[in-house]
């Protein structure tokens, strides 16, 4: 897949195609961590291969860098959970015909877990300075830090009164249910299991017991069938 | 581990062939592989290559037999002049590539046929080496399967074993392939949900199309060819001359496709369900790959990635869900309940 030094190789019509429009994690000249910024094009005369970036920043700006002096992170954002807000978002690849490696709509979809709409998240070229604030928050860092102590998730469901449901990792979710009354295990999308008191974790669906067992058992987290 | 073969019974539509519920042109025909076979052996006296042939053959693993027909796309860059191509192959232009790309295609092969295409595509490599033809990080090897004669029932039986190999597959490949826009690996896509339902209901001839339509061709494994080639598209293997690679490659799609059509579907759907429990991975992986490709040293780390993404089709997305609106009062009373 494409990297820097492939990067740097390319005619300035590819860099174009590959990069813009779209977001990506940037490492700016002045700054000492990557953030997600919009590339909305990338300007070159040709022949010459170190082209520029323009870029959508977070504080409404757009500003001119050239492609030398900007670090570009090539990871992509994992398919699974993320945080976002006061729920979950799942995030998966789109197997489009495009030759974009950044974030964008035709690259990610980003869903709600409960179907619940989450205002502002939009993607487009128009809304860059919304996109970036929403991606900074979905994706702080990557990868996404885990977290296999069910306290810890518990106390950050409690923290907030409106929050509703926050990740253990890409693949395991915990949420507060309606009707009943212990937290709810969420494994990619499903309901799996609910968190009982003392570090216990009862599976409610037998199909997942093993994914649920081998995950948390060696974190000294009890697992048995409902 | 069971590997019993499927009785024959009443031929419903979801056990009616690909291409008799298509009316697909069948491309198979026993006797044009008869004249084939006789082009390539006149090529040989005639060019001299019988010694280089044989050696060529001996040096690759072996290429099972069975009743598959595969087709190849190779894509390759930098060949300016390309002169008369070997029996077996054609070219045609491919716009994703640059620097003068070339996509090599070569002609529905049985088993018998794929390693002597192999070495004619070598030689002529050879023959152009002048012109550097380049495997650049843009091209890639795509296989098709031939799924004509499958049954619908087959065909999705075959999807469910890729996915439990998924994994496997990209492990094997190797290089940066899985985070490829080119061929997404379907466990990152968001085709659970066709993938849910297709495994869920039974198989009808709408369903199948309706399926294919919102299949992508970009994803890992392709239908988009399916109602037009009849064939499924694996396009993972990344652009490059290694043929002994290659062909444990090759060896990989037979083993799903003489999988897909031998065992027996009900039995085996029950043991991928129970596979991560019984953690039999050796035993299943030698059940479909039979000794034709080596047990990979990561076997169980590998199957268990693609069991997981496997059983989330197998299961509806709505069993035992209570989704949450807005957030329970706390209750009054210090019960048990109330701790959270």
């Amino acid at each position: 897949m494409l990297n820097q030094t492939i990067l740097e190789s390319l005619d300035y019509h590819d860099v174009q195609k590959y990069l813009s429009p779209g977001y990506m994690r940037i490492r700016l000249p002045d700054k000492a961590k990557s953030t997600w910024v919009y590339i909305s094009t990338v300007s070159s005369s040709p022949g010459i291969i170190s082209g520029k970036l323009r870029l959508g920043l977070r504080n409404s700006l757009e500003k001119y860098y050239p492609l030398s002096e900007v670090v570009l992170d090539f990871t992509f954002p994992k398919s699974g959970m993320y945080n976002f807000q006061n729920s979950v978002m799942f995030v998966r690849k789109i197997p489009a015909r495009t030759p974009l490696i950044t974030v964008n709509s035709t690259t990610i979809s980003i869903s709600p877990l409960f179907g619940i709409r989450s205002p502002g998240l939009e993607l487009k070229d128009q809304r860059f300075r919304f996109a970036v604030q929403y991606l900074e928050e979905l994706f702080p860092e990557i990868p996404i830090p885990v977290i296999y102590d069910l306290n810890i998730i518990l106390k950050q469901l409690k923290k907030s009164p409106n929050c509703l449901c926050r990740i253990a990792d890409r693949d395991f979710a915990i949420s507060i249910p309606l009707v009943s009354s212990f937290p709810a295990l969420w494994y990619r999308g499903r309901i799996v299991g609910k968190i009982k008191p003392k570090n216990h974790i009862q599976v409610t669906n037998s199909l997942y017991f093993q994914e649920v067992y081998d995950k948390w058992t060696p974190q000294g987290i009890k697992v048995d069938l409902c | 581990m069971d590997s019993s073969r499927n009785q024959g019974g009443p031929v419903l539509e979801s056990k009616s062939s690909i291409c008799s519920l298509w009316g697909l042109s069948r491309v198979i025909q026993i006797e044009k592989d008869k004249q084939e076979t006789q082009k390539i052996t006149d090529f040989l006296d005639y060019f001299h290559l019988k010694s280089a042939w044989k050696t060529f053959k001996a040096s690759l693993t072996i290429i099972e037999k069975s009743t598959a027909r595969l087709g190849f796309e190779f894509e390759i860059e930098n060949i300016k002049q390309h002169p008369l191509l070997p029996p077996l192959w054609q070219d045609h232009e491919d716009l994703s590539l640059r620097n003068n790309g070339i996509e090599f295609q070569s002609t529905p092969l049985p088993t018998s046929h794929i390693k002597i295409a192999l070495f004619f595509l070598k030689i002529y490599l050879a023959k152009i080496a002048k012109q550097n033809p380049d495997f650049s990080w843009r091209t890639s090897t795509h296989i098709h399967s031939n799924a004509q004669s499958l049954s619908m029932e087959q065909l999705l039986f075959e999807i469910r074993l890729y996915l439990v190999f998924e994994p496997f597959i990209y492990d094997f490949v190797g290089g940066h392939r899985e985070t490829s826009n080119f061929c997404v690996p379907l466990w990152t896509t968001n085709l659970d949900s066709a993938l849910i339902s297709a495994f869920l209901q039974a198989p009808t001839k709408e369903f199948i199309t309706r399926l294919y339509q919102h299949w992508p061709k970009y994803a890992g494994l392709s239908l988009f060819r399916l109602f037009d080639l009849g064939t499924i598209e694996f396009r993972q293997f990344p652009g490059g001359s290694d043929y002994n690679k290659l062909s444990i490659w090759i060896n990989i799609i037979i083993s799903l496709y003489e999988a897909a059509i031998n065992l027996n579907i009900e039995k085996t759907d029950v043991l991928i369900k129970e596979l991560n429990t019984t953690s039999q991975y050796e035993e299943f992986f030698l059940l479909i790959m039979q000794n034709n490709v080596p047990l990979p040293e990561n076997c169980k780390t590998l199957l268990s990635q693609g069991i997981t993404f496997a059983k989330h089709c197998f299961s509806p997305l709505s069993a035992g869900v209570e989704f949450p609106c807005r957030r329970k009062p706390r209750p009054k009373s210090n019960t048990v309940e109330s701790e959270y």
